[in-house]
């Protein structure tokens, strides 16, 4: 089967293949639907954590992100690109970006159905009083290219402390759970906050095609 | 910018809403395409916006049909038929092409069922004409009986007297046609509203038993006796039931399996898409950069460096900068508070998204005392609107929510008109002269011989751009594949336009299919107008122009198009032949609100017939468009030939929505009629309404959503 499909890739890119430049689109066309066709089928392998010390890291003087998407199997190193107040955008090197508010996700950009937006200043006060009720907003791009708009009642809860250790490097962090809920949909993010409120460890919702983004800062 | 409570977003969709029964067990369809039982009706549709592809049919009836949902109410479908042995055992296969029409009159309540009314080949040549209105109700979980009365050939089962004769004699017989199908059609094409409802009715209904998701079980009793082939004794029906399974191993797919009229086996496939649920949902765009912010005390300056050497080096950096978003700079101005940027974007379908991705670029690049982004894109050479956005009102709403309706009502939409002063042009980076040769494969489908005619070939292109709205274009093309035979398909009445096109294709190869030199323009604020001289088309040759009038804030768009051509030799050379015509419409274009289009051309068209062309389309945010038109003229329908009239469909489905990548290219299907002499227009290139409204206010609003992907 797979062999056929390369075949007929093979194929068609002859066919389209020419020379001047009015070519080139629809090339990218005829590899694009070929490379959708041969990655059907293709398995997520279970994230794979990079393995490097915490020397290298330091060695870069540079702040990275460790993020990835269980749901697909992919883990990425993202570098901070962009600062706009509280906000702040991380990118990988295949131009996935994801932003956050104080440790909190409110972006991502390059997954497909992407968090276009979100509004976490209910949720981020109510972790400041150490648990409560809160509202949270997402916004969609959906395929009709409309923005639909989930507003979530969401309860955040202390669960207790928690030593975590990313890459030799341990902090004493405490773990808040919140849960949220919209008609039957549900969903729970967990943060692991260290002193200072930095979010050294985060899962949170993306969208529910795309599931969660877990996040270490290293 | 509306908000939709409803979501597509897969995985939403079914977690949120409670799931009643009604609503997640979706129609089966019938060998024909159509919401039903097995062959018949029922009173249920589809949900808006929705396609179906189906293939079905038995023995001699093969049947491939499109159908689509136009509105919530209103159902359509266009079915191409393999009739065999059309005139009696042995005898040659017929293909027939015909259409549906279908409204839901009721909906379906605790107690009511969902009543709809429907005509099936009421514009074809009768074969499959028939009439019906068709209850259906469910109870319980997994259970639904239809119940309907039909007429024509669903009106042939054990006939009973017409019930709507009580109301009105006229109603008691129904015109016969060679088909036995009630009503004479002649050449097909009419509506034959002189046939609807008329002569024997018969009850036709079934029941509908899910035994799970998948598996569903089918008894009907048929309305439909075959009554003609039965007669030519190409198919004995035995018994008016049908009996069948419908599986569906995925919402998207459905098999059927059937044995109809105790005689035969019938299967069918069928494949539903909708077009709002894109399988990338945003789109596989990589991420666009970051906006980057000033500083408070920076935003307060009131100008910057302008010595010519720091303009010069922002604006190679502008150049530069926005060819990595497909955006090809034309021309530049800086003043001390703003940068004016003239444009041609060449990678995304919207206009939206490029300015949304050019505005965050600006943002890391541009002096902090630039505030004002001001955008023209540009088509042709020409501008086509003047969108002014804020760099605070960027800097603020990014990843808020709420920013699209926001960003949106505070840009700033004009016209671009006669605003050339102080622009610095970039000459294009490839220089004037663009050149190609490749292969191309184009395709035609159903015509009544053979059901699709593959073109492959060779062409070859050049262009030449005089200045930016002045371009010289030659196509020429070399055709690989056998030519079809010409048939000679003409009436008399009329000189053959269009019949002749067979010859074209016969006698000239390689040919020459366009030779042109087009010129763009802005005669005026709201006014677009376009000159195209020499070889416009295969057929043609000669002078086109156009003006159109279109306020960038508006939804009706006035246009008017003069063409005087001669007809070219068929050998494809520079010859011509000798015929020449004055031909011209004048147009009108409304955009009708959510998603409808529809557009009037009234004038003279190539065969010298007066008369006029009204097309409705549905057009979806993310680009797909699906609609009808139809032209009368003067000619009459016998003049004409078959079909009676010109009419047709046309789909489009954006690449990006295909392949999640963003393009500008676009997959186009035309299923017209007969292209006859009667009705037929000038093909030139670049119509203005289609190259200017996708920058204009309407069109950004509805993608705005896009700005910030």
């Amino acid at each position: 089967m797979r062999s056929i499909g390369l075949a007929a890739a093979c194929a068609s890119t002859l066919l389209l293949a020419g020379c001047g430049d009015e070519v080139s689109e629809s090339r990218m066309v005829i590899e694009a639907v070929a490379g959708s066709f041969l990655s059907i089928g293709r398995e997520t392998a279970p994230v794979q954590r990079p393995q490097f010390s915490r020397a290298a890291i330091e060695e870069t003087g540079q702040d990275f992100v460790l993020a990835s998407v269980p749901q697909r199997g992919v883990a990425a190193l993202l570098q901070r690109a962009g600062q706009n107040g509280p906000e702040e955008t991380w990118l990988t090197e295949d131009g996935v970006s994801v932003t956050y508010e104080r440790g909190f996700l409110v972006a991502t950009r390059g997954l497909g159905p992407d968090l276009m937006a979100a509004d976490v200043s209910g949720v981020l006060a109510a972790v400041a009083r150490g648990g409560g009720d809160a509202t949270r907003v997402h916004e969609y791009l959906d395929g009709n290219d409309q923005m639909v708009r989930h507003d979530y009642a969401c309860r955040v809860e202390r669960a207790g402390t928690e030593r975590i250790t990313i890459y030799e490097r341990s902090y004493n962090t405490e773990k808040y759970e919140e849960t949220c809920r919209r008609g039957a949909q549900t969903f729970t993010n967990t943060y692991w906050i260290g002193a200072g409120g930095v979010v050294w460890k985060s899962r949170q919702l993306i969208s529910p095609p795309v599931g969660y983004l877990d996040s270490e800062r290293l | 910018m509306r908000l939709k409570s409803t979501t597509i977003l897969t995985g939403l969709a079914l977690l949120a809403t409670a799931a009643s029964a009604q609503q997640d067990w979706r129609p089966t369809y019938t060998t024909y395409g159509t919401p039903g039982l097995i062959e018949m009706p029922s009173g249920l549709s589809d949900p808006s916006g929705q396609f179906t592809l189906s293939y079905g049919g038995f023995g001699n009836h093969q049947r491939a049909t499109l159908s689509f949902q136009i509105s919530d109410r209103l159902g359509g479908s266009f079915r191409y038929s393999r009739i065999g042995e059309n005139t009696g055992p042995g005898t040659d296969p017929t293909f027939d092409r015909s259409f549906d029409i279908r409204f839901r009159l009721v909906d379906e309540g605790r107690y009511l069922p969902a009543v709809t009314v429907g005509l099936q080949d009421f514009l074809g040549t009768g074969l499959y004409s028939g009439e019906y209105v068709v209850a259906t109700k469910h109870f319980g979980e997994n259970l639904r009986v239809t119940a309907g009365l039909g007429w024509g050939r669903l009106g042939t089962q054990n006939p009973i007297d017409n019930p709507l004769a009580q109301i009105d004699d006229r109603f008691e017989t129904r015109p016969t046609n060679p088909f036995g199908t009630g009503g004479d059609f002649g050449q097909g094409g009419t509506v034959a509203t002189d046939v609807f409802f008329r002569g024997d009715a018969s009850l036709f209904g079934g029941v509908e038993y899910r035994f799970s998701d998948r598996l569903t079980g089918i008894v009907e009793y048929s309305g439909d006796a075959y009554v003609r082939e039965d007669r030519l004794g190409t198919f004995e029906p035995s018994s008016p039931y049908n009996v069948g399974v419908v599986y569906k191993p995925r919402d998207e797919y459905q098999l059927s399996a059937s044995v109809l009229q105790g005689e035969t086996l019938a299967f069918s496939a069928h494949f539903t898409i909708d077009p709002t649920n894109r399988l990338s949902v945003s789109g596989l765009d990589p991420a666009p950069i970051p906006v980057a912010v000033r500083p408070p005390d920076a935003r307060a300056a009131a100008s910057w460096n302008r010595s010519p050497a720091a303009e010069t080096a922002l604006r190679d950096l502008v150049v530069t900068a926005l060819e990595t978003e497909g955006v090809e700079v034309k021309a530049v101005e800086f003043t001390d508070r703003s940068v004016r940027i003239r444009y041609a974007n060449t990678r995304y379908r919207t206009e939206s998204q490029p300015m949304g991705r050019i505005s965050r670029i600006l943002t890391q690049s541009m002096p902090p005392a630039i505030e004002d982004f001001i955008f023209e894109p540009e088509r042709q050479g020409i501008p086509l609107s003047r969108i002014v956005i804020r760099r605070s009102d960027v800097e603020q709403l990014e990843n808020e929510v709420g920013a699209t309706e926001a960003s949106f009502a505070r840009a700033a939409i004009t016209d671009a008109a006669g605003t050339e002063a102080g622009l610095v042009r970039i000459p294009p980076e490839e220089g004037a002269l663009s050149y190609g040769v490749r292969p191309y494969l184009s395709t035609r489908y159903f015509d009544p011989d053979r059901p699709i005619d593959i073109d492959v070939g060779v062409r070859a292109s050049v262009s030449y751009r005089f200045s930016p709205n002045l371009v010289f274009d030659g196509v020429a093309q070399w055709r690989l594949t056998d030519a079809p035979e010409p048939t000679d398909s003409s009436t008399p009445a009329v000189y053959p336009v269009r019949t002749d096109g067979d010859r074209y294709n016969d006698e000239g190869n390689p040919y020459i299919s366009r030779l042109t030199l087009a010129h763009f323009g802005r005669p005026g604020t709201d006014l677009y107008s376009r000159v195209t001289v020499g070889y416009l088309e295969r057929m043609y040759a000669g002078v086109s122009t156009e003006l159109l009038w279109k306020p960038v804030d508006s939804r009706l768009a006035l246009g008017a198009e003069v063409n005087y051509v001669q007809q070219r030799a068929f050998d494809g050379g520079l010859g011509f032949r000798d015929y020449d015509v004055w031909t011209g419409h004048a147009s009108a274009y409304y955009d009708l609100g959510n998603g409808y289009h529809t557009q009037l051309d009234v004038g003279r068209y190539l065969a010298g017939d007066w008369g006029a062309t009204i097309s409705l389309d549905r057009e979806f945010e993310n680009g797909w468009r699906v609609g009808a038109f139809a032209t009368r003229t003067d000619i009459s329908f016998e003049d004409f030939g078959e079909g009676s009239f010109d009419k047709g469909l046309r789909i489009t489905i954006p690449t990006d929505w295909t392949i999640g990548t963003p393009t500008r290219q676009a997959f186009t299907l035309d299923l017209r009629s007969l292209q006859r002499d009667g009705g037929a227009r000038l093909s030139v290139q670049d119509r203005l309404y289609g190259v200017v409204r996708d920058a204009h206010a309407p069109e950004l609003e509805s993608t705005w959503g896009r700005y910030w992907r």
